[in-house]
């Protein structure tokens, strides 16, 4: 199997298996379910490297929004 | 690449598809339906399906790429066949930037110093210590300088970019280092020519290629001694110079 077809099924994977188990835990905030595809996604394209056709905007859209979520946690943090 | 080489691609198309879709079920589902669960679905559904249309399923055809590649074998071969060559190749480190091989005429008569060919002007035709041989530059030179290979970078990490990353050409590559000697082992190559006379000089291509990185990575003359080809593998032996 080429290095394209591994990279998208285990992300489709990580991401499904994901979803699913925060919800059977009956998880309800959103920033959790974000946190762990930004995760998901970056371990997928440290793995197999895949080629982009141009920059790769969702792996920055997913760590400006992680990068919100744990500034906001720790803002939480501190303020208590 | 442009917009039209984005449009032929079909997986393109998918992921587009994919990703919006993924969207737009993430915005009915958190405004609407008001469930997380589902809006974590639409999130999923829209971070695959954009990473499937930024993936390029093939950047290049790799039917074009394989012959492209066996079209400049034909060359050497025929060049290695007029001039009867029956050495074995001498990669050696780059000059002008390009890395070359080295290979004598006859098979075996003295060992060339690899100091000789360093010095040896850059002909097909060229005398090294005396001794016959053609200089050429094979089709890994060109893609050794384009996959940034450096000098002084570990050798399976520099095969690993050159085979597997920048060529595509193999699932894996491992390689050993005893004394002057490094044996690599390539694991499903997708590249192949039965071309005698260039196997027989060169190694065959993805060996070939291996043994120009070796040369730019380690900065030194790397002989090709003889390769093995095993069901679903290649092993190739080159010496240190």
């Amino acid at each position: 199997m080429d290095k394209r077809k591994s990279y998208i099924l285990t992300l489709a994977f990580l991401l499904a298996f994901s979803t699913v188990a925060l919800s059977v835990l009956r998880e309800t905030k959103l920033d959790a379910y974000i946190s762990v595809f930004t995760i998901d996604y970056f371990i997928a394209s440290a793995v197999f490297r895949p080629r982009r056709r141009t920059i790769d905007f969702v792996g920055i859209a997913l760590f400006i929004a992680f990068t919100y979520i744990v500034a906001l946690k720790v803002m939480e943090i501190l303020i208590k | 690449m442009k917009l039209i080489d984005f449009a032929e691609d079909i997986s393109f198309w998918f992921g587009l598809t994919l990703g919006l879709f993924g969207a737009i079920l993430a915005f009915f589902a958190y405004f609407i339906a008001l469930s997380i669960p589902l809006t974590a679905l639409g999130l999923a559904c829209a971070i695959l399906g954009l990473s499937i249309a930024l993936t390029p399923s093939s950047p290049i055809p790799k039917l074009a790429v394989k012959a492209m590649l066996e079209g400049s074998c034909l060359n050497l071969e025929a060049l290695l066949e007029e001039f009867n060559v029956e050495g074995k190749a001498v990669y050696m480190p780059p000059r002008d930037d390009r890395v070359f091989a080295f290979i004598p005429l006859s098979s075996n008569p003295t060992q060339v110093e690899f100091e000789e060919i360093n010095k040896a002007p850059l002909r097909v035709l060229t005398s090294a210590g005396g001794k016959l041989g053609l200089i050429i530059f094979p089709p890994g030179s060109e893609i050794v300088r384009l996959a940034g290979i450096i000098e002084g970078l570990a050798i399976e990490e520099a095969l690993n970019l050159t085979l597997i990353e920048f060529l595509e050409g193999a699932d894996s590559v491992k390689a050993v280092a005893k004394e002057d000697k490094i044996i690599i082992e390539v694991l499903n190559p997708k590249v192949s020519s039965e071309l005698p006379k260039v196997k027989h000089s060169l190694g065959s291509l993805i060996v070939s290629v291996a043994g120009c990185t070796l040369a730019k990575s380690l900065g030194k003359p790397i002989a090709f001694i003889e390769e093995v080809i095993e069901e679903g593998k290649v092993k190739a032996e080159f010496k240190v110079g």
